[in-house]
């Protein structure tokens, strides 16, 4: 669990999960939270947008298949208002072949250590 | 507006069709009777990212579990996933209910359907929902759910544990459309599964218990026979010969085509040899056969059979002989009757061996069941224009009671084979009891089995007692 856990600016990097599936969720907060990353979890699209326009994450972690609004949706949202458009998305979904405007795509299940360096990879990106 | 076909070319017979568009159906059994599988099936089979499947999961297993139990089937397309099929868990929103109703459960649903105006939607395990709300809520947001659904045109599928008590009574099977029961019941030698058509509207559907497996390919279902009418008569005529020397002539004349007649005898008189000599006469007359074996595999009787000289090993590679093998593991009267009928669907069988009959009363769990189901056997074998041998086991020695169960009114021709002790000597002996359309030889016979297979000799004169223990001298 050595992967980086704060921007470019030394603050500790947000990480939003956006998932319908309340183990997931747990699974993934564990996951990040073991890391030193900050974690809001949303159960799908309407309430994950509501999260990112109130505490504007470093990252977004996103389920495809989802009630009320689904990933596709949720990323088309995001993508299209320029306040959050730049945010890193991950896509974390049953199936990794969806064609999706996500930065990075993962299947699941997934190894842990893949979610975090995926993770780390575009926080560090998009932070510098 | 079609039948949404289940993909399951058997069920959807059972189905009368398939599913109604719009309609409510409920998939209800105990935990392991396969349904979730069932209708993940029914998703795959009719998912299109035009016409999606919906799978909404309540408090059940984790997606990425059902995904992973998926992974075996054959229907299982990895690719589908979010593109066709989508698989949404409400846990929370049906957690909420006990706050809140399940308006929102109900609202979520409809709005997707509206926007994607799904083939199917799945709720699993629609059960759940009974643990958060009163019996009159449920009632209302089911009765909401089912007609705003229905709109849409998708078939609405509730699954969930329900018990027989609660098909009977809930309230969710009221409103349904449909409901489907499917149930597994441990059995000597073998379990089985089965699945049951309660009520279905606006279909004609087949009614009673059908057998069903789960394997790799999913789902596969063998509807009752005694529900299925053959497609239609193929008329049959003439005599069809045996191939035993002898024996057409004691039958006055042989069976006709079209027949049903039962070889009797103890084990080792003979019978398998008689049923296999009727089949290798018709391959040698260039029919086309099927021989039902429950003891002995193809290549055992391919090797009985080249024991006498007959040679059914190439008709059987080119598909002028099929032989169905039934292990103990598969002793089930519709699978066997699903074979059976796919073979002469097929078309231009004309003679069937069923070796015996003591293995299918073996199969048949339920007893009542027997007669109707041997009835209803014969008459699809009859109907495509084929005439029937079927071997039935009797005691080793000494007099039958009753040897086929009361059965007989089933069979045109009845011969029987027997052991005689005759002057200290154990020697075989046929008589034919019953011929329908003919009159046939009284006598008893002596036969051996040789080289050439079932040879009948000698009239045996001058003895009496052979339906008892032993042929005694007659005093004349």
């Amino acid at each position: 669990m050595d992967e980086a856990k704060s921007q470019g600016d030394g603050a500790i990097a947000r990480i939003l999960i956006v998932d319908d599936e309340p183990d997931i969720r747990f699974m993934m907060r564990l996951i990040f939270e073991s890391a030193g990353y900050q974690v809001t979890e949303a159960r799908h699209g309407v309430a994950g947008l509501k999260s990112v326009k109130a505490r504007q994450p470093d990252l977004v972690t996103t389920d495809v298949m989802m009630p009320m609004m689904d990933g596709l949706e949720f990323i088309e949202r995001l993508r299209s208002d320029p306040d959050t458009a730049a945010i890193p998305i991950l896509v974390v979904s049953g199936n990794s072949d969806l064609a999706v405007a996500a930065n990075t795509r993962l299947g699941k299940p997934f190894e842990a250590q893949d979610l975090l360096h995926a993770a780390a990879l575009l926080i560090r990106e998009d932070g510098g | 507006m079609g039948r949404l076909q289940t993909g399951i070319a058997d069920l959807d017979l059972i189905l009368g069709g398939g599913l109604e568009p719009g309609s409510l159906v409920i998939v209800a059994g105990a935990p392991g009777t396969g349904k979730t599988i069932l209708a993940q099936q029914i998703c795959f089979a009719n998912a299109r990212p035009d016409h999606k499947a919906l799978y909404y999961t309540t408090l059940s297993e984790p997606h990425s579990k059902l995904v992973r139990h998926l992974e075996p089937f054959e229907f299982f397309k990895p690719a589908a996933l979010g593109r066709s099929v989508d698989f949404i868990h409400l846990g929370e929103l049906v957690q909420e209910a006990g706050k809140e109703g399940l308006e929102p459960v109900v609202s979520e649903v409809v709005r997707k359907c509206f926007e994607t105006k799904p083939a199917v939607v799945v709720i699993d395990s629609a059960k759940a929902l009974r643990d958060f709300v009163t019996e009159h809520e449920l009632r209302t947001a089911l009765y909401d759910l089912a007609s705003r659904v229905a709109h849409t045109n998708a078939v609405l599928l509730l699954v969930g544990e329900y018990t027989p008590r609660e098909i009977e009574g809930g309230v969710e099977f009221s409103l349904a459309d449909g409901i489907v029961q499917l149930a597994y019941e441990p059995h000597e030698p073998v379990d089985r599964r089965w699945l049951r058509v309660v009520k279905l509207r606006g279909g004609d559907h087949l009614v009673g218990k059908h057998s069903f497996r789960i394997g790799q390919g999913g789902f596969e279902v063998f509807p009752r026979l005694e529900t299925l009418a053959p497609n239609g008569t193929v008329e049959a005529d003439g005599p069809v010969a045996t191939g035993v020397p002898r024996l057409d002539e004691l039958m006055g004349g042989g069976i006709r085509a079209g027949q049903a007649t039962v070889v009797l005898g103890p084990s080792g008189a003979g019978k398998t040899i008689l049923g296999l000599r009727f089949a290798t006469e018709g391959l040698e007359a260039g029919e086309r056969c099927l021989y039902v074996s429950f003891q002995e595999t193809a290549d055992q009787l391919i090797k009985k059979a080249a024991s006498f000289g007959w040679d059914i090993a190439k008709a059987r590679e080119s598909g002028q002989l099929a032989i169905h093998y039934v292990p103990v593991g598969e002793l089930d009267l519709d699978t066997i009757a699903a074979a059976v009928r796919r073979e002469l669907t097929k078309g231009s069988i004309r003679r069937v061996v069923i070796d015996s009959l003591a293995e299918l009363v073996f199969a048949a769990r339920e007893a009542e069941r027997f007669p109707a189901y041997s009835r209803s056997l014969v008459g699809w074998i009859r109907a495509a224009g084929a005439s029937v041998v079927i071997t039935s086991e009797t005691t080793t020695l000494g007099p039958m009671t009753e040897p086929i169960g009361g059965l007989s009114f089933l069979f045109h021709n009845v011969i029987m084979l027997r052991y005689l002790e005759i002057g200290s000597e154990l020697r075989r002996a046929l008589n034919i009891i019953k011929m329908r359309t003919s009159n046939h030889d009284k006598g008893v016979f002596e036969y051996v089995i040789d080289k050439h297979g079932l040879t009948i000799k000698d009239r045996l004169e001058g003895v009496t007692g052979v339906l008892g223990w032993s042929a005694l001298r007659s005093k004349s």
